[in-house]
């Protein structure tokens, strides 16, 4: 039993040790493009733990019919094939919820979050341990663009606006406003333009960074 | 050296043999069709790539050569089954869930008749509860920045905007998405077909960092407002 990795922990590491913008750097493309507000990020990071949690179940099912040579590959046909299927289900059963994430669904193609944790993960553990992989992953990511679509959102417009996935009251399933909070400063609309991207995100790295070394010497 | 080069005829040959196929088959794709299409290239493929993957790592028995090639195609084989029987038990629903978005765009009318197009109406006319025609409703679809827009809207009788919706879109969620917000659409209302440019030409402001998804949408309205006139005259 001992041999046998701890679930939480494998869910924990996603979160800040594997951190996927912050420490591994991928799925950086996505990131930048669709982090312009706080619902924005919501709706990619959902929609990225459906796929995510697909394809790693499927890749560490597969993972001992896997030839090595061709591994990359299978890889890309099964995350293809789940990001293609998602985007069509979801569009024919839940055309809600496709209204709302529908537009980040085919993005997942460009992330490379999903086929890093195949590579890295899934093609080598069993089933149980690369859900936790992925949840853990996923959790992460949703909060990192989260937190870069509302600072952008904040800095540029001026105001940010707190949603979450629920049963609305039309009985369709979709972004529920929590909240709205405005700050007494002119917007600065290069924040949600490109740029603003960069900017957010090499700041936030620097402050994780530079966060996890003094913390790791404070311990050390 | 002759070694070499056979090496490279034999995977142009799987290539083109690939490619030819698949061209041949690529408009009636149904899952027996995948599915014998998979064999056939199955067929075709596994010596001349079982013999490469064999060349590349010499000392392995090329029985494990040809298993791999087998099952990299017997993989490609369920995935492309699974999506042709996902998008053929789809496709119902698709076309339901979009004449459903009709009475959304003219809550006035009652029924809807198709007019024109072989395969879709050109637009619908639109007759309320009495059986008089109230207006027009259509669906146009038009290349955004990012892939196709589909848009749903309703005129009334003197061709006129009585209503504008995204049906479907792929613009960049921040920028080209808010082509979805009232505060773009609800300038479309109660303007003509002379109007429908962007400013200063015409009446629609541009989203900032959005022109091509703006454009986009006027040009989508004011063509398909036009062809509906022409039509109905």
């Amino acid at each position: 039993m001992t041999d046998r990795p701890n679930l939480f922990s494998e869910f924990a590491a996603g979160i800040i040790k594997n951190n996927p913008v912050f420490c591994l750097v991928l799925g950086i493309c996505p990131t930048l493009a669709v982090t312009t507000s706080f619902e924005n990020g919501l709706g990619m990071g959902l929609a990225f733990t459906f796929v995510l949690l697909g394809s790693n179940v499927f890749i560490s099912l597969l993972r001992n019919q896997t030839p090595p040579i061709v591994r990359l590959p299978i890889f890309i046909v099964i995350i293809a094939t789940f990001v293609t299927i998602i985007d069509i289900v979801l569009q024919a059963y839940l055309p809600p919820l496709y209204e709302a994430l529908g537009i980040f669904v085919p993005l997942i193609v460009v992330n490379c979050i999903v086929i890093g944790r195949a590579e890295a993960y899934a093609s080598k553990n069993s089933v149980l341990p690369s859900i936790a992989d992925a949840l853990g992953i996923s959790v992460g990511y949703i909060l990192v663009l989260m937190l870069i679509g509302g600072i952008r959102e904040l800095l540029g417009t001026g105001k940010i606006t707190f949603v979450m996935l629920w049963l609305l009251e039309n009985g369709q399933i979709g972004f529920l406003e929590l909240a709205t909070l405005h700050i007494p400063i002119e917007p600065a609309t290069i924040m949600i333009l490109p740029p603003g991207a960069f900017f957010t995100i090499g700041s936030l790295m620097f402050l994780f960074k530079f966060m996890g070394k003094k913390m790791s010497e404070r311990r050390g | 050296m002759v070694k070499e080069e056979l090496k490279y005829v034999a995977l142009l040959l799987g290539i083109i043999g690939a490619l030819f196929i698949l061209i041949l088959v690529l408009p009636m794709v149904t899952v027996t069709t995948i599915l014998g299409v998979g064999l056939v290239v199955l067929l075709l493929e596994i010596l001349p790539f079982s013999y490469i993957i064999y060349k590349e790592n010499k000392g392995e028995p090329i029985v494990n050569a040809i298993g791999t090639v087998a099952r990299l195609t017997l993989i490609a084989m369920v995935a492309a089954g699974a999506l042709s029987t996902t998008y053929e038990t789809t496709q119902a629903y698709m076309a339901a869930n979009l004449e459903m978005v009709l009475p959304r765009v003219m809550p006035d009318a009652a029924t809807f008749t198709p007019v024109g197009g072989e395969e879709e109406p050109v637009y619908y006319e639109a007759y309320d509860d009495a059986g008089n025609l109230v207006g027009y409703a259509f669906f146009v679809s038009k290349e955004g920045s990012q892939g196709t827009i589909l848009l749903a809207g309703a005129i009334d009788l003197d061709y006129n905007v009585i209503a504008i919706t995204v049906v479907r879109h792929s613009e960049t969620p921040g920028l080209g998405a808010k082509i979805k917000e009232p505060a773009f659409r609800d300038q479309f209302l109660g303007l003509s077909v002379a109007d429908l440019h962007l400013s200063p030409e015409g009446k629609i402001d541009a989203i900032t960092g959005a022109t091509i998804s703006s454009t986009a949408v006027v040009d989508a309205m004011r063509t398909k407002i036009g062809e509906i006139q022409t039509e109905v005259a």
